[in-house]
């Protein structure tokens, strides 16, 4: 009951703040709960009675404010930032002086896109918001009156204005921290602290940071939210436990209709490859909540994988009717058109997508894929930075800036870009593969070898073109004895997935190999099972086997 | 309910089906013998209404935009059409043929089961070109060049530029189109156990069918009677139809038509300004002067975002058209002024050469205002210039036209009937020797009608017949509206002539309801009517009829726009002013016409000039003391009408003048009036004019009456055969006034027949005479206290 009237208070108070996202959440979240037994409605009644009494004793302060407040809030509905920010001017209340300052903040953000000139234009990326010198200033002004901000909301402002004017981490860290240790529901500012954290060590250690914190280790209600923040730091650093399991089935309990949990549920799938397990999680959603379009853009990313077109062009239809001007619309309609390699067109919805939420992390990425296909190699370098620069905890926005300067023969700078996206995913053998060719190319073979080796050891199956990759680095060291340890471990292979263009090429090293050592026998049955391959190499084994057996049939 | 209509560029629903039986005609999915007639309704589906014939009653939307079962009908049709053409042939072979062709269309529409499905279709429609794909043996590429392949192409051009938003209207439309195929879908399904495996699991059918009930967005939902998708290019070519259609040919907008226009909203319509021009004329048709000035302007001014300054000119011309019509001719002139400025300044001759015979016919019909037009050239200098500048351009219409405008010329100006021959010859011989388009069977009607009126005017009505019925014939079912009530009213005008009385009117009264929706074409049948039945009652005496029409006639000369008409309009008040005894108000009416003729060379009309000169005689000759007087008008008249040919003024002034001459010297004049009548008689026969003929015979049957009697004393038989010539003289005059039913003149005829048979001492005959003379003052009593109260 208290984190239902936790969450009830919240989704107000936030609305009341204009904090339209987070409240929706918090709305969301206490619609998620199970429905009230006649018993806890009776209760819940009682309880808000003697509430009401309580927080009908406004705040003095505020009192005073209330009129010039109400009036400030009708502009910022009607987008009037600056008129907003101009009437509160002189107000004294916590409420207010936030409301001015993130109106000013807003108009700044406004403002900021419209000098921007377009998505990838000139000036895209390159105009910044104006207003948050003085926002800062204005904060730290009240902080240099009352002591310190003891206000969470202006907390939460002051790491959003630190953020974006000073890219300084742990400061934004630190004051979103203390805004949530104040006031835990308002779920855009546990939004920003993930966006802040760099590394999946550093969230654990902030994720330590709140459990130690008494105020939520000891109130349910709090504890509740920290779990929250858990569950998607994890999926959204791609680190899948049985942890995370367990957290997000307790939290199922708790919110059995949450759309929000069980999305992060499929995400969770998702990043582990299990593609169909979130599909059929994003379908259920979308069925009880069809008008849904949060996250949809992700389930057309796998439905995009999944290579299921049909759906694709539903989800897409149906999108489209619902709102036409999301973000999220707009990727779904360039993911199909890319799923129907119409890259130009898919480049143009993605843009629609950015010029509606330059944040859109996905679009960038998926954008920056696009123009690879396209071979504009340029625009695609631009768009993953884009994508990194909104959001460093992508490893597919590095790993495209890898293969985008590879395409450039720029191999070093691919390297490092590989080597940023496996430090995010580090279980992932592509990444490993990507760094050990781009060491090949580099010339450094042995560096090559550990990558391969690495991209053999967290992959869960044998991959029979690591292992001949292996094989074939070893060649270049001259360490022969390994060379054929690799070629025979890449050829016994076969029996699991039959004969494969690596296999082929194995066995063919091998048939040359034994007849370099007069093996005869060895050579001539190497060379008579290569069936499977190019023209040009079973050509060759037969001019071995050949050989093998003239040579043989003389002994 | 109406269905919603969307617009792009090029595709349509109807597009659909045409595409799946050209990708059927490249994969060989039909029988080699049922390629000719597939082939035949893949051109007749693409060509839509380029090719439609403007007078058919089918309606046009569903020529430019036919529906599936249509599509599949004709396609039914065009083979079994086919294969009875082919007599080896047996029936059943078509209808096999005609199953497989169908069943082929209707399987590849309805195997589109989602939008992918749709999507993906109209994009690869472009591997049905050559050079898209590695050429398949089995498959026949088209080149993009080809009549197919240029309508694959922009398919496949289309599809490429397709938003997705567009596409699901498209898919939508095109659902709702093939939807009045489903029974016949589904019969054919069952019979042939067609089941179509969908490309995803049951599964996600399901959850889609879920996520689409559970859906609430009534705004987001269809139009409730569907939506139709229509292409602008070819919505631009069926408005352009119609406006051809309804400016060549009158009649309405069709209701389907009207319905797309009605669901249009402005900036739709925006893309496709040709609905203003249509509205232009309806509002035009109706008369409405501030719906059409507005719609043009709309018209125009959407035209020009398109195409700028190009168009400014033929605006203006299209303004000046628009003002004259409603009487406005200053601003016409005000407008056909600047517009030939711009059409100078952009060089655009042909422009320019339109324009200066829109200026010659204007001020031909408005030669008052000829003055007033001080910026241009005279008549003369225009002429001149169009006929130069017509042949420079080789615009060959213009070029005829120009020589039709010079032989009008002189006919106004009296010029002998050897020049205007000879510019009317010119003008057929350029005509005849062009290709048989809609535009120069136009122009050869109207090169007809002014042969009709040369004709007419010169008085050989088999001529006039001849190019009547020539106009008509070669025009066939393309002729104009307004030329075919033009020709008629000229033919019911030589019916009347030649006292078919009854017919002609019952002929003008048929095309009344034709001309009940036309403002313009109202006002032209309805003063030519008018003018007729005046002339009629005239001679029934029924003069307060007639005057009533005359005040409406009046009331309307000032939109009277044709300066003829309003000359046929004075000269018959002046007849009426004469026929009831005021000679005075006649008198003034003539000269008042006369000095305007008169006024400057523009003005000049010479059949008109002549005509009142008559009319002034024929006034003094009935009401002067002194008639005398009217003797040197008439003999002027006879020498000016002598010199244009204008036989039939020359036997109406040559009848005047024996009547005159009667009247001052009735004895010495009788032998000259006789011989002048049996000299002229061929003549007045010829013109074939019932009552210039019949009054040829009343006086020739007067001067027989007038010879001395003793003179004939000697040959009783010869003076049997005169009186007995004379007498049947009298009944050809009587029968003729009779049949036109001039009462006064049956009048005058009896009282010389029962002059006759007192002469002949036929007590009989006389009796019978005044009987009749007695019943006609009773009959004219009555016709002149006829009221219409």
């Amino acid at each position: 009951m208290d984190l239902r009237n936790s969450l009830l208070e919240a989704a107000t108070v936030l609305a009341d703040l204009h904090l339209y996202q987070a409240s929706k959440w918090a709305a969301e979240a206490l619609n998620g709960m199970s429905p009230l037994t006649q018993e806890q409605i009776f209760a819940l009644s009682q309880t808000k009675h003697s509430s009401a009494k309580k927080s009908n004793q406004l705040d003095p302060v505020q009192l005073k404010d209330a009129e010039r407040i109400l009036l400030a809030s009708s502009y910022f509905n009607c987008k009037e930032f600056d008129r907003c920010g101009h009437v509160l001017k002189g107000c004294k209340s916590n409420k207010a002086v936030f409301l001015r300052l993130y109106a000013m903040y807003l108009s700044g953000e406004k403002r900021k896109q419209f000098d921007s000139d377009g998505v990838l234009g000139q000036k895209d990326g390159k105009t910044s918001n104006m207003a948050l010198s003085q926002v800062l200033k204005e904060l730290s002004w009240c902080k240099d009156v009352s002591g310190r901000l003891d206000d969470p909301f202006l907390l939460y402002l002051a790491g959003i204005v630190t953020l974006k004017s000073s890219n300084d981490f742990r400061s934004a860290q630190e004051l979103f921290y203390q805004s949530l240790t104040l006031y835990p529901f308002n779920w855009s500012c546990w939004r920003e602290l993930i966006e802040c954290l760099s590394s999946f060590q550093e969230a654990i250690s902030m994720v330590s940071k709140f459990s130690r914190n008494s105020r939520f280790s000891e109130n349910r209600s709090f504890h509740v939210m920290v779990v929250f923040f858990e569950v998607v730091v994890h999926q959204e650093f791609f680190q899948g436990s049985t942890e995370v399991n367990n957290h997000l089935n307790f939290l199922l309990q708790l919110f059995p209709r949450l759309s929000f949990v069980k999305i992060q549920q499929a995400l969770v799938c998702y990043n582990a490859l299990d593609y169909q397990a979130a599909e059929s999680i994003f379908d259920s959603v979308l069925t009880s909540d069809p008008l849904r379009l949060d996250d949809m853009d992700t389930y057309s990313n796998i439905l995009y994988v999944m290579e299921k077109k049909s759906k694709l062009s539903f989800l897409a239809q149906h999108a489209l009717k619902i709102d036409p001007l999301r973000p999220e619309t707009c990727c779904i309609v360039a993911n199909y058109y890319s799923l129907k390699f119409d890259h130009q067109k898919a480049i143009m919805y993605y843009k629609r997508a950015l010029s509606l939420d330059r944040n859109c992390l996905s679009a960038w990425t998926l954008m920056g894929h696009e123009f690879v296909e396209l071979k504009n190699s340029h625009a695609a370098i631009e768009s993953y930075r884009r994508a990194v620069d909104s959001n460093n905890k992508d490893f597919r926005a590095w790993y495209g800036l890898g293969q985008a300067y590879e395409v450039l023969d720029m191999n070093l700078y691919s390297l490092y870009y590989y080597q940023r996206a496996c430090e995010l995913k580090p279980t992932d053998k592509r990444m490993w593969q990507a760094i050990g060719n781009c060491c090949e190319k580099l010339g450094e073979f042995e560096d090559a070898v550990k990558s391969y080796k690495k991209a053999l050891n967290v992959s869960s199956e044998t991959d029979s073109s690591i292992l001949y990759k292996l094989a074939t680095l070893y060649s270049e060291i001259g360490d022969s004895k390994n060379t054929k340890s690799y070629m025979i471990w890449c050829l016994n292979e076969e029996a699991e997935e039959g004969a494969t263009d690596e296999s082929s090429k194995a066995r063919l090293w091998l048939a040359k190999h034994e007849l370099e050592a007069q093996n005869w026998q060895q050579a001539y049955k190497y060379a008579t099972d290569l069936t499977y391959g190019t023209s040009h190499d079973i050509e060759e084994a037969r001019s071995i086997a050949r050989e093998a057996g003239e040579r043989k049939s003389k002994e | 309910m109406s269905r919603k209509p969307i617009f792009t560029p090029i595709l349509a629903s109807s597009k659909v089906p045409i595409l799946v039986l050209i990708t059927g005609y490249c994969h060989k999915k039909f029988p080699s013998r049922s390629i000719p007639p597939i082939l035949s309704t893949l051109v007749e589906l693409i060509e839509g209404g380029k090719e439609a014939n403007s007078t058919t009653d089918e309606d046009i939307v569903s020529v430019f935009f036919p529906s599936l079962n249509k599509i599949l009908d004709k396609i039914e049709r065009a083979i079994v059409e086919f294969v009875s053409s082919d007599e080896s042939r047996e029936q059943n072979e078509a209808h096999k043929d005609t199953l497989q062709v169908q069943n082929y269309v209707l399987r590849k529409l309805w195997s589109i089961e989602d939008i992918d499905s749709f999507y993906s279709f109209l994009k690869e429609s472009q591997n049905l070109l050559v050079g898209k794909v590695p050429k398949k043996s089995s498959t026949k590429r088209l080149y993009s060049s080809s009549f197919l392949g240029k309508f694959v192409s922009n398919i496949s051009v289309a599809a490429n530029i397709l938003g997705f938003e567009e596409t699901i209207k498209l898919w939508t439309a095109f659902c709702d189109y093939r939807q009045e195929s489903y029974e016949r879908w589904t019969i054919q399904a069952r019979c042939e156990h067609i089941h179509f495996k969908s490309k995803q699991s049951e599964h996600d059918l399901l959850v889609e069918e879920q996520i689409t009930e559970n859906l609430d967005i009534p705004a987001a939902d269809p139009a409730p009677g569907g939506v139709e998708v229509y292409s602008q290019v070819d919505l631009a070519q069926l408005l352009e139809f119609q406006v051809h259609k309804l400016q060549i040919y009158a009649g309405k907008v069709p209701n389907s038509l009207k319905m797309i226009l009605l669901s249009m909203s402005e900036s739709q319509r925006s893309i496709v300004p040709s609905s203003y021009y249509i509205d232009y004329l309806e509002y035009w048709k109706s008369g409405d002067y501030e719906g059409s000035f507005n719609a043009l302007h709309r018209y125009f001014d959407y035209m020009m975002s398109n195409k700028q300054q190009l168009f400014y000119h033929y605006a203006l011309l299209s303004l000046a058209t628009l003002h004259a019509s409603f009487g406005s001719d200053d601003e016409a002139l005000r407008a056909i002024d600047e517009a030939i400025l711009v059409a100078r300044e952009n060089k655009d001759l042909d422009c320019l050469n339109y324009l200066l015979t829109w200026l010659f016919d204007f001020l031909k019909s408005r030669p008052e205002l000829s003055n007033k037009l001080t910026s241009q050239p005279g008549r003369e200098q225009i002429l001149q210039f169009l006929k130069l500048k017509t042949k420079e351009n080789k615009n060959q219409v213009l070029q005829s036209m120009a020589y039709q405008y010079e032989a009008i010329k002189q006919m106004l100006e009296g010029f002998p009937l050897r020049k205007v021959l000879n510019n009317l010859t010119r003008a057929f011989y350029i005509l005849l020797n062009l290709d048989s388009s809609l535009n120069t069977k136009l122009s050869f009607a109207r090169a007809c009608q002014l042969a009709v009126t040369a004709w007419s005017r010169v008085g050989i009505p088999s001529m006039t017949r001849l190019y009547i019925n020539a106009a008509l014939e070669s025009a066939g079912s393309d002729i104009s509206i307004f030329d075919e009530v033009e020709l008629s009213l000229r033919r019911a005008n030589l019916m009347y002539q030649s006292g078919e009385t009854e017919a002609a009117f019952k002929l003008l009264e048929s095309y009344e309801p034709q001309v009940s929706g036309e403002a313009a074409l109202m006002k032209s049948w309805q003063t030519r009517y008018m003018i007729l039945k005046v002339d009629y009652w005239l001679k029934k005496c029924r003069y307060n009829q007639a005057s009533i029409l005359l005040d409406k006639l009046r009331c309307q000369t000032c939109e009277i726009q044709e300066h003829e008409l309003k000359c046929e309009v004075n000269y018959q008040l002046a007849c009426f002013q004469e026929k009831v005894g005021n000679a005075t108000e006649a008198i003034q009416i003539i000269s008042r016409e006369l000095s305007h003729l008169k006024e400057h060379e523009y003005s000049y009309n010479n059949f008109w000039a002549i005509q009142f000169q008559i009319l002034y005689a024929q006034v003094v000759k009935e009401h002067s003391s002194s008639p005398e007087r009217a003797l040197s008008v008439l003999l002027s008249s006879l020498k000016t009408a002598h010199k244009s040919s204008l036989l039939v003024l020359i036997v109406r002034a040559t009848l005047l003048l024996c009547e005159l001459l009667l009247k001052i010297d009735p004895i010495n004049s009788a032998g000259d009036v006789n011989e002048i009548l049996r000299n002229g008689m061929p003549n007045i026969l010829m013109i074939d004019n019932l009552w210039l003929s019949s009054q040829a015979y009343y006086l020739l049957a007067k001067v027989a009456t007038m010879v001395p009697v003793d003179n004939h004393q000697a040959d009783q038989q010869q003076m049997r055969a005169t009186l007995d010539q004379t007498m049947s003289y009298l009944q050809i005059s009587l029968e003729g006034f009779s049949k036109l039913h001039d009462f006064k003149w049956i009048k005058k005829t009896l009282q010389i027949q029962q002059s006759l048979s007192e002469l002949m001492r036929d007590s009989e005959l006389s009796h019978s005479c005044q009987m009749a003379m007695s019943k006609l003052d009773q009959q004219i009593q009555m016709e002149m206290a006829y009221d219409s109260c």
